[in-house]
This record gives C-alpha cells, sequence and structure tokens, in this order.
C-alpha cells in the first residue's frame, strides 16, 4: 500500500503526458510550437482553431472517456467476478446503439446534431434500468450476479437484433453514420456531451472509490464478503449503478470505443496486483493515458483521414494484452 | 433460350427437385453443350449477334438488341434513359426522377427483389462490376446477360455511353448523345476559361466526413465549372477526411450534395470546425441535388453548368439549360 501514491502519480503523469502529445499532434501537421502560440494567443486564426476549437475538446473528451471506460471495467469485472466482464458485457453499449441508430437512420441526426448523444444515452439508461429489471425478478432475494449477467447478455443480443433490422432498411449515407458511431470515434467531440460526461464521472468515481475495501471482500466470494462486515446487496448495486452510468455518459459521447475496458483494468491487475484500492483509481488513469494515444495514433496513422478511434484501440490493445498476459504468467 | 427457362420458373414454381441426375452427369451434359456449340457453324441463328465486354471484362451477348432493361446503377439507368427510355422496365428506389415513376420499383440497388425481376423477364441486366456483386451472380444463374459496370470518370460515361448504345442497337443515337454531352462540357469549360480557379470542397457526407479525390467525375466536373479541388492530391477517389484537414485547406467555397437544392441552412456546419471555415462564415457554400452531382450520368453537364454559375457568377452561362428539380423529400428512401 505505501507504494500506491507513487504508482497513481506515475500513471497521472503519463496520461498528462499523453494529453500534451494528443493536442500537439494533428494531421495539418501542427506541433508542440504552434500549441505554445496558440494558448500565448500570437497564433493564425486557422492554427488557433485547429488546436483550441478540434484537438483540445477532443484530447479532454479521450482522456475522460479512457478513464470512464477504464474505472467502469474495473467495477464491472470485480461485481461480476469475471474476467471477460467490461463496460459493454450487461448490454448498455447494446441500448446505446439503439438509441444513436434510431436517431441517425430517421434523419433526426442531421437536423438536430444533438439528439445523437442524447438518444444514445436514453438508449443507454433504458438498457441499465431493464437489465436490472429482469435480474430483480428474475432472483428476488438477491441481485444474483450470474442473472444479471444473462439478462445483460440476452439483452444485449435483443438490441443487436433491433440495430441491423434498422440498418437493413437505412439509406447509404446514414448506415455509414450508424456504422461508423458504432465503431466509437471522437470526431464529435463537443462541450455539451463531454460535460454531461464529467458531471456524471465525478459522482460515480468516487462512489466506485468507496467501494474498493468491499470489492476486495467480494473477490472472496459474497458470502465471505458478507461475514466479513460488507453490506453485499448495497455495493452491488451502487457498483451497478455508478459504473453504468459512467459508461451511458462515455457511449453518448462517443459511440462503443472497445477492449479500453477490458484490457486497461486486466493490464493494471497483472502488473500491480488485485488491491482494489489501487486497482480503481489505476485503472482510471490508465484508460486514460491509453484512449489519448490510441486516438492520436487514430488520428495520425491515415492522415488525412482518420480511423475511428474504436479500431485503433482494438488493433493497438489486443497485441499488447497477449504480451502483458504472457508476462504476467511468467512471473 | 434463357427466356424460356424464365417463363417456366416464373409461372410455375417447382414443386419437386428439378434435377435427378449427379452434378458430375450435369457437368459432362453441359461440357458436351459447349463442345457442340464449338463446333457449330458461324451462321447459326443462335449465335450471338451483339457482343460487347463489360468492365469486368466478361462479353455481354445478345441474340438481339435488349428490349427490356434493368439496372440496379443509377447513373447508368438516367444513361440508358438518355438512348431510349421505353427499354427500361423496372427502377430502384433511388430512380427518383419523375420520368422513372411509372416504372415498377425493386427496392434497393444492392439487394433488389429477385423473384420481382425474373417475373418481369428482362433481356438484360445491369449491375455493379465488383465480382461479389450478389444481383449479377443471380441473374447470370437465371440465364439473363448481365452488363457489369464501373463508372468512375467522364470517360467511362462515354464509353457506357456507346457500348449501351451497342447492346441497345442504338449506335446512331448513343453517337449524337456522346457529342451533345461533349459539346454541353465544352461549353462549360469556355465560360470559365480565363478566370482564377476558386478551390472548392466537395463534402460526400458530413459524418464520418468523406469527399472526393483524383480521377473521379465529381473531381472533373469541379475543374471544368472553374473551381478547384482542395483533396486532388487524396490517394484514393473518395477518401475520408479530417475536419482539421479541411480547415487546413481553407477553401473559398463548399458545396454540398443533399436532397434539396438551395441555400437553406445546414446544421452540421454550426459543429466545431466546420463553423469555423471562412466559406461557411461568409456563406459560401451551396447545397446541390445530390441525385444531380452524385451521379456520373448523362446530366454531368448540368451539373458542371450549375456549379459554374455558382463558382462565377448567374453571366457566365447565361443561357445554360435549367437545373433538373430536386426530388421530392418526402418521398426519400
Amino acid at each position: 500500500m505505501t507504494r500506491t501514491p507513487f504508482r497513481l502519480a506515475l500513471l497521472a503523469l503519463a496520461a498528462l503526458g499523453a494529453f500534451v502529445l494528443s493536442v500537439s499532434l494533428g494531421a495539418s501537421g501542427l506541433g508542440p510550437g504552434d500549441l505554445w502560440r496558440a494558448l500565448s494567443g500570437d497564433a493564425d486564426p486557422t492554427a488557433r482553431t485547429i488546436l483550441l476549437q478540434l484537438r483540445l475538446p477532443r484530447a479532454v473528451l479521450a482522456a475522460l472517456v479512457g478513464g470512464a471506460l477504464g474505472i467502469s471495467g474495473c467495477t464491472f469485472q470485480a461485481l461480476l467476478r469475471n474476467p471477460l466482464a467490461e463496460p459493454y458485457v450487461l448490454g448498455i453499449s447494446g441500448g446505446a446503439a439503439v438509441g444513436a441508430v434510431a436517431v441517425l437512420v430517421t434523419g433526426l441526426g442531421v437536423a438536430i446534431p444533438w439528439m445523437l448523444p442524447v438518444g444514445a444515452f436514453a438508449g443507454a439508461i433504458a438498457a441499465m434500468m431493464l437489465v436490472l429489471e429482469v435480474a430483480r425478478r428474475a432472483s428476488p432475494a438477491r441481485m444474483d450476479t450470474r442473472v444479471l449477467i444473462l439478462s445483460g447478455v440476452i439483452i444485449g443480443a435483443f438490441f443487436n437484433a433491433i440495430i441491423l433490422l434498422m440498418l437493413s432498411v437505412a439509406d447509404i449515407e446514414s448506415f455509414r453514420s450508424a456504422i461508423f458511431w458504432m465503431m466509437g470515434n471522437l470526431t464529435g467531440a463537443e462541450w455539451g456531451s463531454t460535460g454531461l460526461l464529467a458531471a456524471l464521472l465525478v459522482p460515480g468515481s468516487v462512489a466506485v472509490l468507496s467501494l474498493a475495501r468491499a470489492f476486495n471482500l467480494l473477490s472472496r466470494g459474497e458470502e465471505v464478503a458478507h461475514y466479513l462486515g460488507a453490506s453485499v446487496q448495497r455495493v452491488k448495486l451502487t457498483a451497478y449503478l455508478a459504473a453504468s452510468l459512467m459508461v451511458g455518459a462515455a457511449v453518448a459521447a462517443s459511440g462503443v470505443i472497445g477492449f479500453v475496458g477490458l484490457i486497461v483494468p486486466h493490464a493494471v491487475r497483472i502488473a500491480w496486483g488485485n488491491d482494489h484500492r489501487l486497482l480503481l483509481p489505476a485503472s482510471f488513469l490508465a484508460g486514460t493515458a491509453f484512449l489519448l494515444l490510441a486516438d492520436t495514433v487514430a488520428r495520425l496513422v491515415i492522415a488525412p483521414a482518420e480511423l475511428p478511434t474504436g479500431v485503433a484501440t482494438a488493433v493497438a490493445g489486443a497485441p499488447l494484452f497477449v504480451v502483458l498476459l504472457m508476462r504476467g504468467g511468467r512471473r | 433460350m434463357y427466356r424460356k427457362h424464365l417463363a417456366t420458373r416464373g409461372s410455375h414454381p417447382p414443386t419437386q427437385p428439378y434435377c435427378k441426375v449427379s452434378i458430375t452427369e450435369c457437368k459432362l451434359f453441359f461440357t458436351f453443350l459447349t463442345f457442340v456449340a464449338a463446333c457449330a457453324p458461324v451462321e447459326d441463328p443462335t449465335h450471338p449477334a451483339i457482343t460487347v465486354t463489360d468492365d469486368l471484362g466478361h462479353t455481354v451477348a445478345l441474340p438481339a438488341p435488349a428490349r427490356r432493361v434493368f439496372s440496379v446503377i443509377p447513373s447508368i439507368t438516367e444513361t440508358v434513359a438518355a438512348l431510349d427510355s421505353g427499354v427500361l422496365i423496372a427502377r430502384t428506389r433511388f430512380d427518383r426522377a419523375p420520368e422513372f415513376a411509372h416504372l415498377p420499383s425493386l427496392g434497393d440497388g444492392m439487394n433488389p427483389n429477385l423473384e420481382a425481376l425474373a417475373r418481369l423477364e428482362p433481356d438484360l441486366v445491369i449491375s455493379w462490376y465488383d465480382a461479389t456483386e450478389q444481383v449479377a451472380d443471380r441473374a447470370a444463374a437465371l440465364g439473363i446477360p448481365v452488363y457489369r459496370a464501373d463508372v468512375q470518370t467522364i470517360d467511362d460515361l462515354r464509353s457506357h455511353l456507346r457500348r449501351l448504345g451497342t447492346l441497345l442497337g442504338l449506335e446512331e443515337r448513343a453517337s449524337l448523345v456522346v457529342d451533345s454531352l461533349n459539346r454541353a462540357l465544352d461549353r462549360v469549360a469556355a465560360a470559365v476559361r480565363g478566370r482564377d480557379p476558386v478551390s472548392v470542397y466537395y463534402s460526400v457526407w458530413h459524418d464520418p466526413p468523406q469527399t472526393t479525390g483524383p480521377g473521379t467525375f465529381i473531381d472533373e466536373v469541379v475543374s471544368l465549372a472553374g473551381g478547384r479541388n482542395i483533396f486532388a492530391d487524396a490517394s484514393r477517389g473518395w477518401p475520408l477526411v479530417s475536419v482539421e484537414a479541411v480547415l487546413q485547406r481553407n477553401p473559398d467555397a463548399l458545396v454540398i450534395p443533399g436532397r434539396a437544392a438551395g441555400t437553406e441552412a445546414v446544421p452540421w456546419l454550426g459543429a466545431p470546425g466546420w463553423r469555423e471555415l471562412e466559406a461557411v462564415r461568409t456563406g459560401r457554400y451551396l447545397l446541390v441535388d445530390g441525385d444531380l452531382f452524385n451521379r456520373p450520368g448523362p446530366h454531368v453537364a448540368e451539373a458542371a453548368a450549375h456549379l459554374a454559375r455558382f463558382l462565377h457568377g448567374d453571366d457566365v452561362l447565361p443561357s445554360a439549360a435549367t437545373p433538373r428539380q430536386a426530388g421530392d423529400p418526402s418521398k426519400q428512401n
């Protein structure tokens, strides 16, 4: 535990470095020098616009989304005690995607741009309530996490079917927009949905962090945790709601960016062990750093075009994770 | 021959297995048929009277000029109509022009209703050139001749006009259409000759931002109309680009194909990055009819004239043909 502050400071520094890098690099070739000039006010208007209106909001959004996915992924893994758990396993991304695709296919997204995050967030909340209600009715006495997984997976599958139904009647342009949205990308960064994410991320993270000790107990089994003094039902419900709200807001702002929420908590766990007092904040910071770097790569690799951020996280994330897994096994 | 085959399938759906012989036997039989066909004399009446090569390199052979045509490519549908609109027997839902309204729609071009198509007994189906195109494979399996087309440039359009002219037995008409197309394009080019090119961003789609690169008919239309495509140096014909790259290239004007022509507000131009563009702040953007601009069909000269008037003022082409009406937005898809 004594090394925890040091490790968190290290990660915070890495996240800060990734943030500066993300704002400094981009398709137009403006570099760190231009960033300094833009901030001090003597850059040309185009450079100022690119740096302060495009890259800065996008970097802020990437930082928040990465953090939200990292910490909620870690929470879901603790709550469900399942290594495959990740932020989208309980159907939240499916619900958000139904909302987003509906907005795009009906053309509402073109007419009223802010309807897209609103629709996605509404879909995420609906999915969260639905999954919880099904799990509660299936196991009234206690919220059985196995039932929670099953109802999440099946409701997610149903949402996917609805999405396919809507896409099959969509016109070609909204079809493309919908597919791109589902790959996850940070192109549409604007302060509205970023603000909503920040507003939910602060209380959500605090709530989850306060459960760190309970998660440590929970990892020994619900019964053991109960006898060791954790109020298991309250912990599970709080964790579920807090993590779901954070994921919903993240997805509303950026679409379904995969892999971050799965591999970041695992990577931290492999490196530094299973103490949630370190694991939760470290997952947040590592998620932030990872998504900032992945998004920078996504913006640069085929410039002047851009990859969807979710493609970059998957392509970079999976091999990185395999390496970590093998090194962890050797230790 | 294929017609008879089709008629049988169309009116009497088989309730029994077609063929009780093995696949090997069938193959042997067809090999034999091919051999017989190869031995047949050239004057044989079944020998195709018309052959052209399509864009996949396949030979399209017709016993007589095509009289019943279905095309899944909107630009080619318009090209066929320019030769003889009477031969079209169906349309896709993207063929929205009033001149096609009387034709039955077979759905979208990627996945048209094949059963309805077979019932209409086409003698020529025109499909995209991708070898994976299902429509083409299914139609070919039904015995219908298939012409696979790729249309990227105005030269491709001329070539299709000529080849389709051959397939329809209308070579002279095709020459006339090509000549008048060339004249119309020359007229636009002459009108803007000597004027400074206006740099143009052409928004194929805004989310994700997609534009046109070099070697496309839109790139040609922009140049013809006295414009300069700001992504003419892209590596692909239809590149995805970032808003950042658009901002940096700072176009003088934006061209936005949509469902309705005019200069009313475009909501996404209010998004960060777009709203800071000088062309947006000064209102120098043009909403055009996507069905006119995004199609390498016989109306490209109209598109070029329309664009030339936007870029260089109405007086550059005083007596040009009136642009077509935009599609009715309530009927989109």
